[in-house]
C-alpha cells in the first residue's frame, strides 16, 4: 500500500537472509508512518537494523520481524509449549520450557480447578501448556486453560515419546502449508503429534516402531529443502512397504 | 514419576558428632551433616541433585531428623572438604530414602535461583520416555532406529600433530592427545616408562558437567580406559626405558570430552588407542664425549620412533533396561538415564578379556554376562579393524606429506643410499637390506605421481619454499638414471640444495637446514621405505 521509494525499500530484504548489522529501512524518507518492529529488529535513530540473524519477514500493512532457528526457545506470550515438570510447589508447578528459566504453572490454571482438586503431577510430567506472560525479569506464567478457561487440548500427554527439535523446526511443523513430511506420513500412517513453538513435539502411535520413524523422520528433514524432503518422504515410504 | 531411590550411605557415626559440632553446626543450626562413601545406586534417574553438584568436592545427603520434622524427609546437599579425613573411618551403612521432590527450603547453601538453574541443568526425563524406551526394546527397537546391538556411526578423525585423535560415536565427540616427556622412574620399577591417564569433561559437552575437579563418572572413565590398557600390558613400557634406573619416557594420555551423547567410556578409550598409535616420540641416543651423555633428536633431524602396542583393548558398553534385563550395547544419554545398570567389557582380538567393569546398578544372569562377553568379542574385532584402517591411512599421509614438503630430486636419492647405506652399517636400524635400487624404482613411482601436483611443495613448511617448479620438472624428467651416475652426481647436490634453503631465516641456519634437508630427504624417503616394503613383500608373496 504504501508507494515509498525509499533508498533501502523493504521489499530487497524481505524473505532473504539478514545477519545484524544490516541496515533494512531507512526512516528518514518514510514520515508519518507506523512500523511495528518484531523480534531481531531495532531502531538506531534513522533506521531500523537487524540485530539477530535469520529471515526478514514482512506482513501487511506494516510488520516487520526476523525469524530465526536455534536450539533455546525465548519465552513469550501466547506461544503453546510442552513442558516438563520438575516440581510441585504448595502455589504452582515448576515446569521447564526449554527456557533461561523455569515456568511456573498456577495450580489453579485448569479448567474447572478448585483447592480441592489440585491436579497430582509427579516429577517429569509431560504437558501441553501455554504460556501466558513471559517478561524477562521474571519467571514465565503458564497456564492449561485457553483464553475463554476451557481446557481445549492442553493438560497432560500421555504415552508416546518427546523429540527434541530447533524452534525452526516446530516453526515448519505448524506452518499452514503443512510440512511436506509431515503430511505425506499423515497419509500413510496414523499417529498422533503436538507441536510445541520450544523446540520439541510429542508423537504418539499404536506401535512403537511408528512413533520412531515419524519422529525421527521429522528431525532429519529439518535440514532438508522442500525437494529433498519430497524425495525423501518417498525413499521412506517405500522402505515401510 | 515419583523417584523415589534407595541410597545407600555409608557414614563414620564416630567422627559426625564432632563434626556435626563443629563446623557447619554454627552456620547452620539445624542440619547434621555425615559424610558418606560414593556408592549410589546407580538408578540413573538423572538425578538432578547429584549430578548437578559437580563443582563440590564431594556429594553429601544428609538426614536432617529433628523431631519436630520428622514428617518429612529431606535431602540436602553441601560440600564439606573435611570429608576427605572422615571417608578414610570405618563406615556404617544406613539406607537412606529421600523424595527428589521436596527440598529443604530452609537450607541457606542454596538459593532459589540457583536450585532451579541446577534443575534446568540436568537432563529433563519425561516420564513417557522411560515407558516408551522399555516398551519399543520389547519389540527390539531403539529410540534411534537401531537395533540392540548395533553400534552408532563410528568416525576416527586425525590432528595434524602426530598423538592426536577426534573420535566421533554418534552425537558423542571425543579428542584424545598423548605427550611424552622424560622423567626418572619409578624405584621399583627401575627400567620401565610409565604412563597416565587425565580425563576433562567439557562443560560444553553437558549441561550437568562442571569445571573443575573431575565428577565420579570423570574418573571411572579414567580408571577404565586405564585399566584396559594397563593391566593387559597393550603398552610396552619397556621399550619406554632410556637409561635405566634415570630416565625413561613418561607417556600422558589427555582425553578431552566434547559432546556427551552417551557412552563416553567407549568413544574415550576409541580416542585413546587411536592418539597412541600415533604417536610419535623423539629417538633418544647416548652420545657425547663419555657416551654417557643424552641427546634428544628433534624430529625433523631424526624420525621419531612409534610406540610399541602389543594389542588393542576395545571397550564395550552394555545398558541394562527394565526389569527383564534387556540389553542394549553403545547406550545414548537418554538410554543411559533410564538404564538400570551398565557394564564395561574390555576384550580385543586375540580372545582376551582385558577388564569388565560393572559398578553397582541392576543384576544380572550370569548367562547375560557370558552373552554379553561373545557379543563384545565381535564388536571389538569390527572396531579394531577400523581403528587400524584409520591410522594406516594417516600414516601414509604422513610420509605422504613427508615427501611432497621435500624436493625429491635426483641427487637427494643418491645420498638416501649413501646414508642408507651408512646406516645400515651402524646397524640401528632394521628396515632390511633391501636395496636401494628397489627404494629408488619406488620413489620414481612417487615422484611420478608427484608430478600430478602442479607446483611446489606445501606452503607451510618454510624450509622448502625455496624450490621452484621448473628446477622440480627438470629433475622428476631426468630421475631415470641408475644408482651410480646418481653418486658421480653427488657433488652437485650441495651447490643445488643450497639455493632451497636460500629463503629460510638467517644465513647462519642455511648450513644446518641443508644438512637438515638432506637427511631430511634421506629419512623421507627412507620413511617412504618402510610401507613400501610391505606391499613389497606382499606382492612378492
Amino acid at each position: 500500500m504504501e508507494a515509498k521509494p525509499s533508498s533501502s525499500s523493504p521489499s530487497k530484504f524481505v524473505d532473504q537472509l539478514v545477519v545484524p548489522g544490516d541496515v533494512i529501512l531507512d526512516l528518514s524518507n518514510m514520515a508519518n508512518q507506523t512500523l511495528k518492529l518484531g523480534g531481531g529488529l531495532r531502531q538506531d535513530g534513522d533506521s531500523i537494523c537487524v540485530m539477530k540473524a535469520g529471515k526478514l519477514r514482512f506482513m501487511k500493512p506494516n510488520k516487520y520481524w526476523v525469524e530465526s532457528s536455534q536450539k533455546r526457545y525465548v519465552p513469550s506470550a501466547g506461544d503453546n509449549v510442552l513442558g516438563v515438570v520438575v516440581d510441585t510447589k504448595p502455589e504452582n508447578f515448576l515446569v521447564d520450557i526449554k527456557g533461561p528459566v523455569l515456568a511456573f504453572l498456577p495450580v489453579l490454571s485448569f479448567e474447572g480447578g478448585t483447592r480441592r482438586n489440585i491436579p497430582k503431577f509427579e516429577v517429569g510430567t509431560l504437558l501441553y501448556v501455554r504460556v501466558i506472560n513471559a517478561n524477562t525479569s521474571m519467571n514465565p506464567e503458564l497456564s492449561c486453560m485457553d483464553a475463554n478457561g476451557k481446557a481445549a487440548e492442553y493438560g497432560v500427554l500421555k504415552e508416546g515419546f518427546m523429540f527434541e527439535s530447533s524452534t525452526g523446526l516446530s516453526r515448519m511443523l505448524l506452518s499452514s502449508p503443512p510440512h511436506p513430511v509431515l503430511e505425506g506420513l499423515g497419509k500413510k500412517l496414523s499417529f498422533e503429534i503436538a507441536v510445541g513453538i520450544n523446540g520439541r513435539f510429542w508423537v504418539n502411535a499404536s506401535q512403537s516402531s511408528t512413533v520412531i520413524l515419524v519422529g525421527n523422520a521429522i528431525q532429519k528433514s529439518e535440514s532438508l529443502s522442500l525437494v529433498q524432503q519430497k524425495i525423501y518422504l518417498e525413499k521412506l515410504l517405500k522402505s515401510i512397504q | 514419576m515419583q523417584k523415589e531411590k534407595e541410597c545407600q550411605v555409608s557414614y563414620p557415626l564416630c567422627l559426625s558428632l564432632p563434626f556435626a559440632l563443629s563446623g557447619p553446626w554454627c552456620l547452620t543450626p539445624r542440619i547434621k551433616i555425615f559424610a558418606i562413601e560414593s556408592s549410589f545406586q546407580r538408578s540413573g534417574c538423572g538425578d538432578p541433585l547429584a549430578s548437578s553438584s559437580g563443582d563440590y568436592d564431594y556429594k553429601l545427603i544428609a538426614v536432617v531428623n529433628w523431631p519436630e520434622v520428622l514428617r518429612h524427609y529431606f535431602s540436602v546437599v553441601t560440600t564439606v572438604t573435611a570429608t576427605a579425613a572422615a571417608a578414610a573411618a570405618a563406615a556404617v551403612s544406613v539406607a537412606v530414602v529421600y523424595r527428589q521432590v521436596q527440598f529443604n527450603f530452609s537450607f541457606h547453601f542454596f538459593d532459589r535461583e540457583k536450585m532451579e538453574q541446577r534443575l534446568a541443568s540436568s537432563l529433563i526425563m519425561t516420564v513417557n520416555e522411560k515407558k516408551f524406551i522399555e516398551n519399543a526394546l520389547l519389540s527390539d527397537i531403539r529410540v534411534d532406529g537401531r537395533r540392540p546391538f548395533d553400534y552408532r556411526n563410528l568416525t576416527i578423525r586425525f590432528g595434524s600433530e602426530d598423538g592426536s585423535s577426534e573420535v566421533q560415536l554418534g552425537q558423542t565427540q571425543v579428542i584424545g592427545f598423548v605427550t611424552g616427556q622424560l622423567t626418572q622412574p619409578y624405584r621399583d620399577r627401575p627400567n620401565e616408562g610409565s604412563f597416565a591417564i587425565y580425563t576433562e569433561f567439557s562443560p560444553m559437552a553437558d549441561p550437568s558437567f562442571e569445571p573443575g575437579r573431575p565428577g565420579e563418572t570423570a574418573i571411572e572413565l579414567g580408571r577404565i580406559v586405564d585399566r584396559g590398557l594397563r593391566e593387559s600390558r597393550a603398552v610396552d613400557t619397556e621399550s619406554l626405558c632410556v637409561i635405566a634406573g634415570k630416565l625413561v619416557w613418561s607417556i600422558r594420555i589427555d582425553l578431552h570430552i566434547i559432546d556427551n551423547g552417551g557412552n563416553l567410556v567407549d568413544a574415550a578409550n576409541i580416542a585413546a588407542l587411536a592418539a597412541l598409535s600415533t604417536f610419535r616420540r623423539p629417538e633418544c641416543t647416548l652420545g657425547g664425549e663419555d657416551g654417557q651423555e643424552l641427546i634428544v633428536h628433534p624430529p625433523d633431524v631424526r624420525e621419531p620412533l612409534p610406540l610399541i602396542l602389543h594389542h588393542f583393548p576395545v571397550a564395550v558398553t552394555f545398558g541394562f533396561i527394565g526389569k527383564e534385563n534387556t540389553v542394549v550395547i553403545d547406550p545414548t544419554h537418554y538410554e543411559e538415564a533410564v538404564m538400570g545398570g551398565s557394564m564395561t567389557a574390555t576384550l580385543n582380538t586375540n580372545g582376551d578379556v582385558c577388564a569388565i567393569q560393572k559398578a553397582g546398578g541392576d543384576g544380572v544372569l550370569q548367562s547375560v554376562i557370558m552373552q554379553c562377553l561373545r557379543i563384545a568379542s565381535v564388536k571389538a574385532g569390527d572396531i579394531t579393524s577400523k581403528i587400524k584402517n584409520a591410522v594406516e591411512s594417516y600414516n601414509t599421509q604422513r610420509s605422504l606429506r613427508k615427501i611432497k614438503r621435500h624436493n625429491p630430486d635426483q641427487q637427494g636419492s643418491s645420498d638416501v643410499a649413501k646414508h642408507h647405506m651408512e646406516r645400515l652399517t651402524v646397524g640401528s636400524d632394521e628396515s632390511g637390506i633391501g636395496s636401494p635400487f628397489n627404494e629408488h624404482d619406488k620413489t620414481n613411482k612417487r615422484n611420478s605421481t608427484l608430478k600430478g601436483f602442479s607446483g611446489g611443495p606445501a606452503s607451510w613448511d618454510p624450509y622448502s619454499s625455496g624450490v621452484d617448479g621448473d628446477a622440480l620438472r627438470t629433475t622428476l624428467a631426468s630421475r631415470v638414471t641408475p644408482l651410480d651416475k646418481h653418486k658421480e652426481e653427488s657433488s652437485p647436490v650441495n651447490p643445488e640444495t643450497k639455493p632451497s634453503p636460500k629463503s629460510s631465516d638467517t644465513n647462519s641456519l642455511a648450513s644446518t637446514h641443508e644438512v637438515g634437508l638432506e637427511i631430511q630427504q634421506s629419512k623421507t624417503l627412507k620413511d617412504a621405505v618402510k610401507p613400501k616394503h610391505k606391499r613389497r613383500n606382499k606382492n612378492a608373496s
